[in-house]
C-alpha cells in the first residue's frame, strides 16, 4: 500500500469517523482493497518525464529503445491530445508541475514558457553540441527567444499546395506558376464540377492558410513580416485587398458548401476521393492519405506562387527547475529523440523531422520537395506568429468576411484595433 | 399509476412511443454502421449508407490498439470507489440536512448549490496546487477526492429532494420504536430512498466513466489513465480514425448501460404503496 | 439517544470537508485572481479591481453574446428537454409493453460522450453528404437545405437539437424516480370522482413531483448555463463568434489567451448567477413544505 492511498484513507477515515458511522469499516476496506496499483519501483535511477502529442506514435518505441538502452535513465512518456496538452501545460506551469520535457510549438504558443522562465536556457549546450550541424536551423530559430536557444526541435513543418493528380488530369491542368494561372484553374475546376478549395473554416485555422498565402501575395514579404510583428498597420491597402479576395472566392463557390463550419478534417476528407482539387497541407499529409487508404502518387505538390512557403516548428521544451543531473539526463533524452537515428528508424510515422541528414521514406515521397520549397524562403505560420488574442480576430473577420457581416475594410480595421488593444494591454501589466 | 384509458388513446401513445424511439435510435444506427466500415468506404460513400463491407474486426482491433481493457480496468476501479462512497457521503449530509434540522442548515445547503455553478475549468489551477501539496497528484485517490467533491453538490440536492418526500411520521415511528440516529438513517431513510440512489447510482457511474477534463489533467501516467483520454489515441491533430473511435466508443458504454439495466429495476412501481400506505 | 447539537455537524462533515477542499477553496482562489491582470505564471500579478467585470460588460465583443446564448440554451432546456424528459418519464411509468427496452432507447444517447454525439451530428448536418439536407430533398423540401453550422442564425439551435437527443435521458429518469413515491390512492380517488387524465396530470401528478421538479429545474439551469462541451465540439464557437457561451469564452481567455484574470471574472458571472436565480428558486420552492 503507497503513501498516497494511505493518505487518502485517513483523510476519509477521519470524515467518516467525525460523522459517528459506524459503519465506515466498509468503505475503509473497499478503498484498501483496491491498492497496490501504482506501485513504481524507486532504484537510484533518473526519471526523466515526457510529455508528448497523442499522435507521436513514434516516441513509444524510440523511448523504449532508450531505457533498455540507458539502465540509469528511465523515460516516462504521457501523451496529449492537442487542446488537452495546451490545457495541461498552461495548470502545469501555474502550479509548478511541468514535467522534466514537453512538446510544444515554435512562435508565439512556445513564447509563453520560455518568456515567463519556465525553460531552460540551451544556447550553451546548443553551441557546445553543435546542434546548426544536427538540426535544420530555421527549427532553431523558432524555439529561440530574445536570443535563448529553449527547446530541441523535432518536426520542421511546411504548409503548401497539395493538388489531387485525378482532378488535374482530368481536367488537364498541369501545377501552376504565376497566380493568375492558379486562379484561372480555380475558375475551371469550379466550371469543371469540381470543388477548387478543400478548406474548412471551422477553428479558423485551415482557411488561414489560404489567407495568409493571399496576404504574401497583396502585401509582400517585407510588410507581411511587419504585419506579424505588428509593427505596421492591419488597416492597410493589401489587407483589405486580402479580405476582399476572400470574399471573391467565396461568393464564386471556390469553398466547399458550408466551408465556415466544416472541420478542416471532414474538408481534407473531400480532397482524398478527389471530390475537390486542391488544399493547403503540411508535410504530414502523405501520412494522413495513406491512413485513410487511398495512395499518396495520386497527389502533387507546389508551391504558392508567392515567395514564401509557411512553416512551424515543434520542439522539446526543457524545464527551468532541474538539478545539473537530471537537466543532463533530460537534455540527453531529448536529444536522442529528435535525433537521426531515431528519425530514420521510424520515418514513416515521425513526421517532418527537423534533424539533418536523415533518410526519408518513399511512403512520403511529397515531405522532402515541400521542405525544399521551404529552404528556399518562409514565414511563420499567422497562428504562431501572431498573439493569440489577435489570431482569434483574424478567424473571426476569415468568417464576418464570408458571412457578408463585415467587408473587406471592417475587417481590416478589425484587426488593427485587435492588434492597437493587444498591444495597449500588454504596454500596461 | 395506472389509470384505466381508453383502448385508443392507448394505442396512439404506444405509436408516440415506437416513433419517437425510431428517431433517436436514428443516430446510434449512424454510429453502428461508422464503427463497421473501412476508412475508404467512410470518405468516399455518405456516412448514412450501410457498410459495403462490415469490418466486424474493427472493434478487435479497437479493443487492442486503444488497449481498452487496461483503461476500462482503471475506469472502473475509480468509479467503483467513487461512487458509492460519495452516495454514502452525500447522503449522511442530506440525511442531516433533512431530518436533523440544525441552525444554519439552510446556509450550508446554499453553501453547496453554489458549488454546482463553478465552472470545472476554472478550479484546474487551484486543485492543482492542492493535490501537490498532499502529494496526491497522480494517484487514484487525488482523482477519487476531486470527483468526490464534484460530486457533492449534485448528490446532495437530489437526495436531500428524495428524502423529503419521506414522510416524518415514519421516522418518528422508528425513533420510538428505539431505533438511533444511525439506526434510523440506515433501516428507514435508505431502504425508502432506493430509487433516488439508484438514479444518483446510475448517473454518477456514467458521470465518472465518462469524464474527461479532470482525468486528463490529473493523471499524466498512461498506465493509469481512464477509458475516455484512452480513446482520444485514435484522434489525432489533422486527422482521426473514425471507425476505430466509433468501435471503442460502442465497446465503452458496455459497463454504463450494465450498471443502468442493473439499477433501472427500481423504477418500478411497487415502492410506492409502502410509503404512504 | 438524542440529537445532540455536534450530532448533524458530524453528519455534514465529509461532504463539507471534501467540498470545502475541493471546490470551496478553489473558488475562493478564482475570486481573488478575477481582481488581477495576470497570464498564470509571472511573479507579478496587477490588482486591476473591477475592470475585469466592467471590461466584460462595456468593452468584450463576445462577451454579451455569450450570455444571451447562455440564456437561450436555458430556456430550451427548460420548456423542450425537460418537457419530453417528462412526458417521456409519464408514458414510459405506464405498463407498456417492452417500456424496460424504451427507457433504454432514450437513456443511451446520455451515456455518449461528447466527441461522438458532436461527430455523429456534424455529419448529420453536413450539408454535402449530411442525412437532414438529403431527407429534405427527398420529400420535396430540398430548397430548405442549409449549411445548418454555417449560418449564424442556425447553428445554435443546430447545435440545440443535437443537445436534446444527447439530453433528454437524464430527466426522463430523474422523473421516473420521482413518479415512484406518488402513491396511488389520489388518482384511485381521482378516477371514481370521474377526473379527466388531464386533469389529474395538473392536479394530482405535478404537485406530488414538486421536489422532482426543484431538482430537475435546478440542475437543468446549472448544466445550461455551464454548458460548453457539445458546443465548442460541434462549432468551436463559431462562426464569427457566434455560438459562444459563457464556458467556451472562459475557457478561450483562460488557455489560449492566458487571461486569467478575465477568464476568472466569467466563472465568477456563472457563480454569480446561481447566487442570484437557482437559491432563490430552491428556496422558495421548498420553503412552504413541511421542513
Amino acid at each position: 500500500m503507497t503513501k498516497r492511498w494511505q493518505a487518502f484513507v485517513g483523510l476519509l477515515m477521519i470524515a467518516l469517523i467525525a460523522a459517528g458511522c459506524s459503519s465506515s469499516g466498509g468503505t475503509n476496506s473497499e478503498a484498501g482493497s483496491t491498492s497496490g496499483t501504482s506501485g513504481t519501483s524507486s532504484a537510484k535511477k533518473i526519471t526523466v518525464s515526457v510529455w508528448a502529442l497523442q499522435e507521436h506514435t513514434w516516441i513509444d518505441g524510440a523511448a523504449a529503445d532508450f531505457n533498455a538502452a540507458n539502465p540509469d535513465i528511465q523515460i516516462e512518456v504521457s501523451k496529449y491530445a492537442v487542446d488537452p496538452m495546451k490545457e495541461a501545460l498552461k495548470v502545469a506551469a501555474n502550479s509548478g508541475t511541468l514535467p522534466n520535457m514537453w512538446s510544444t510549438w515554435g512562435g508565439s504558443l512556445g513564447s509563453f514558457y520560455a518568456e515567463n522562465g519556465l525553460t531552460a536556457d540551451l544556447t550553451q549546450i546548443a553551441k557546445d553540441h553543435n546542434w546548426p550541424s544536427l538540426y535544420n536551423q530555421a527549427a532553431i530559430d523558432m524555439g529561440t527567444y530574445n536570443g535563448k536557444v529553449s527547446g530541441i526541435p523535432y518536426h520542421l513543418n511546411a504548409v503548401d499546395m497539395w493538388y489531387s493528380k485525378t482532378v488535374y488530369d482530368k481536367l488537364k491542368l498541369t501545377a501552376p506558376s504565376t497566380f493568375e494561372e492558379l486562379e484561372a484553374q480555380l475558375q475551371a475546376m469550379k466550371d469543371g464540377g469540381i470543388t477548387p478549395l478543400s478548406l474548412g473554416g471551422k477553428n479558423g485555422w485551415h482557411v488561414m492558410r489560404l489567407t495568409e498565402q493571399l496576404l504574401e501575395h497583396f502585401a509582400g514579404p517585407e510588410l507581411h513580416d511587419k504585419l506579424n510583428n505588428l509593427t505596421a498597420s492591419w488597416n492597410d491597402p493589401a489587407v483589405v485587398q486580402t479580405f476582399a479576395k476572400l470574399k471573391e472566392y467565396n461568393d464564386k463557390g471556390y469553398f466547399p458548401k458550408g466551408y465556415v463550419a466544416l472541420d478542416p478534417t471532414e474538408a481534407v476528407n473531400l480532397f482524398y476521393p478527389g471530390t475537390t482539387g486542391l488544399d493547403i497541407d503540411g508535410t504530414w499529409l502523405d501520412g494522413n492519405i495513406a491512413a485513410a487508404g487511398f495512395n499518396v502518387n495520386d497527389f502533387g505538390v507546389f508551391k504558392f506562387p508567392t515567395g514564401r512557403s509557411s512553416v512551424f516548428a515543434e520542439m522539446f521544451q526543457v524545464s527551468a527547475d532541474l538539478d545539473q543531473a537530471t537537466l543532463e539526463a533530460t537534455i540527453k533524452v531529448g536529444e536522442y529523440l529528435t535525433s537521426a537515428e531515431v528519425v530514420n528508424k521510424y520515418i514513416d510515422s515521425y513526421g517532418t523531422p527537423a534533424a539533418l541528414n536523415v533518410t526519408y521514406s518513399e511512403n512520403t515521397p511529397h515531405l522532402k520537395p515541400l521542405l525544399d520549397m521551404a529552404t528556399k524562403g518562409s514565414f511563420l505560420i499567422t497562428d504562431q506568429a501572431l498573439p493569440q488574442e489577435v489570431v482569434q480576430k483574424l478567424f473571426e473577420a476569415q468568417d464576418k468576411v464570408a458571412l457578408k457581416e463585415w467587408t473587406p475594410e471592417q475587417a481590416a480595421e478589425g484587426m488593427e484595433k485587435a492588434a492597437a488593444d493587444y498591444k495597449a494591454k500588454n504596454k500596461t501589466s | 399509476m395506472e389509470q384505466r384509458v381508453h383502448p385508443i388513446s392507448k394505442a396512439l401513445k404506444y405509436v408516440l412511443i415506437v416513433v419517437l424511439a425510431a428517431i433517436f435510435l436514428l443516430p446510434v444506427l449512424f454510429i453502428a454502421f461508422t464503427a463497421l466500415k473501412s476508412s475508404s468506404d467512410l470518405l468516399t460513400r455518405p456516412f448514412y449508407m450501410f457498410p459495403e463491407k462490415l469490418q466486424w474486426h474493427n472493434f478487435v482491433q479497437a479493443w487492442e490498439q486503444g488497449r481498452m481493457s487496461m483503461y476500462m480496468k482503471n475506469t472502473a476501479l475509480i468509479a467503483l470507489v467513487k461512487v458509492p462512497l460519495g452516495i454514502l457521503i452525500e447522503a449522511l449530509a442530506a440525511f442531516a440536512l433533512t431530518r436533523l434540522a440544525f441552525k444554519g442548515s439552510e446556509w450550508l445547503f446554499a453553501l453547496f448549490l453554489i458549488g454546482m455553478m463553478v465552472p470545472m475549468q476554472a478550479t484546474l489551477v487551484p486543485l492543482n496546487m492542492i493535490l501537490n501539496k498532499l502529494g496526491l497528484v497522480d494517484t487514484y485517490p487525488g482523482i477519487i477526492l476531486i470527483y468526490l467533491g464534484f460530486g457533492i453538490p449534485f448528490g446532495i440536492l437530489i437526495l436531500r429532494g428524495f428524502f423529503r418526500t419521506i414522510p416524518k411520521e415514519i421516522d418518528e415511528a422508528a425513533l420510538i420504536d428505539g431505533c438511533g440516529v444511525m439506526g434510523k438513517f440506515f433501516k428507514i431513510i435508505i431502504p425508502l430512498s432506493m430509487p433516488a440512489i439508484a438514479t444518483l447510482f446510475i448517473f454518477d457511474f456514467m458521470a465518472t466513466w465518462n469524464e474527461f477534463l479532470l482525468a486528463q489533467i490529473f493523471i499524466t501516467k498512461d498506465s493509469m489513465r481512464t477509458i475516455t483520454t484512452g480513446l482520444l489515441a485514435f484522434r489525432g491533430q489533422y486527422s482521426a480514425n473514425y471507425p476505430l473511435m466509433n468501435a471503442g466508443v460502442l465497446i465503452s458504454v458496455v459497463p454504463v448501460l450494465i450498471v443502468y439495466v442493473a439499477f433501472q429495476k427500481y423504477f418500478v412501481s411497487g415502492l410506492a404503496g409502502s410509503v404512504k400506505g | 439517544m438524542k440529537i445532540g447539537v455536534l450530532k448533524p455537524w458530524l453528519f455534514v462533515f465529509p461532504a463539507l470537508f471534501i467540498y470545502i477542499a475541493v471546490i470551496f477553496i478553489p473558488t475562493l482562489y478564482t475570486l481573488y485572481l478575477s481582481f488581477f491582470n495576470w497570464n498564470g505564471v509571472a511573479p507579478t500579478k496587477t490588482f486591476v479591481g473591477l475592470s475585469n467585470y466592467t471590461d466584460l460588460l462595456l468593452h468584450d465583443s463576445v462577451f454579451p453574446r455569450a450570455v444571451a446564448n447562455n440564456l437561450l440554451w436555458t430556456l430550451g432546456s427548460l420548456t423542450i428537454i425537460m418537457g419530453i424528459g417528462l412526458m417521456l418519464a409519464i408514458l414510459l411509468n405506464q405498463k407498456l409493453k417492452g417500456r424496460i427496452v424504451f427507457r433504454g432507447i432514450f437513456y443511451f444517447p446520455y451515456v455518449l460522450s461528447g466527441v461522438i454525439v458532436a461527430t455523429i451530428w456534424t455529419w448529420m448536418y453536413n450539408p454535402m453528404q449530411g442525412l437532414f439536407n438529403k431527407a429534405l430533398e427527398l420529400i420535396g423540401l430540398g430548397s430548405w437545405a442549409q449549411a445548418w453550422l454555417a449560418e449564424p442564425k442556425f447553428a445554435l439551435y443546430a447545435v440545440f437539437v443535437a443537445a436534446i437527443w444527447n439530453g433528454v435521458g437524464q430527466p426522463m429518469v430523474l422523473f421516473l424516480a420521482g413518479l415512484q413515491t406518488i402513491p396511488q390512492d389520489p388518482y384511485e380517488a381521482a378516477t371514481i370522482d370521474g377526473a379527466k387524465p388531464r386533469q389529474m396530470f395538473w392536479f394530482i401528478t405535478v404537485p406530488l413531483l414538486r421536489e422532482t421538479f426543484v431538482i430537475v429545474v435546478a440542475i437543468t439551469m446549472v448544466s445550461s448555463m455551464k454548458v460548453y462541451d457539445l458546443i465548442y465540439a460541434m462549432t468551436g464557437g463559431g462562426p464569427a463568434e457566434s455560438t459562444h457561451v459563457l464556458a467556451s469564452w472562459m475557457y478561450i481567455q483562460t488557455f489560449k489567451f492566458a487571461n486569467i484574470g478575465t477568464g476568472s471574472a466569467i466563472s465568477m458571472f456563472l457563480v454569480l448567477i446561481t447566487l442570484v436565480i437557482i437559491i432563490p428558486y430552491v428556496y422558495y420552492t421548498t420553503k412552504k413544505s413541511h421542513l
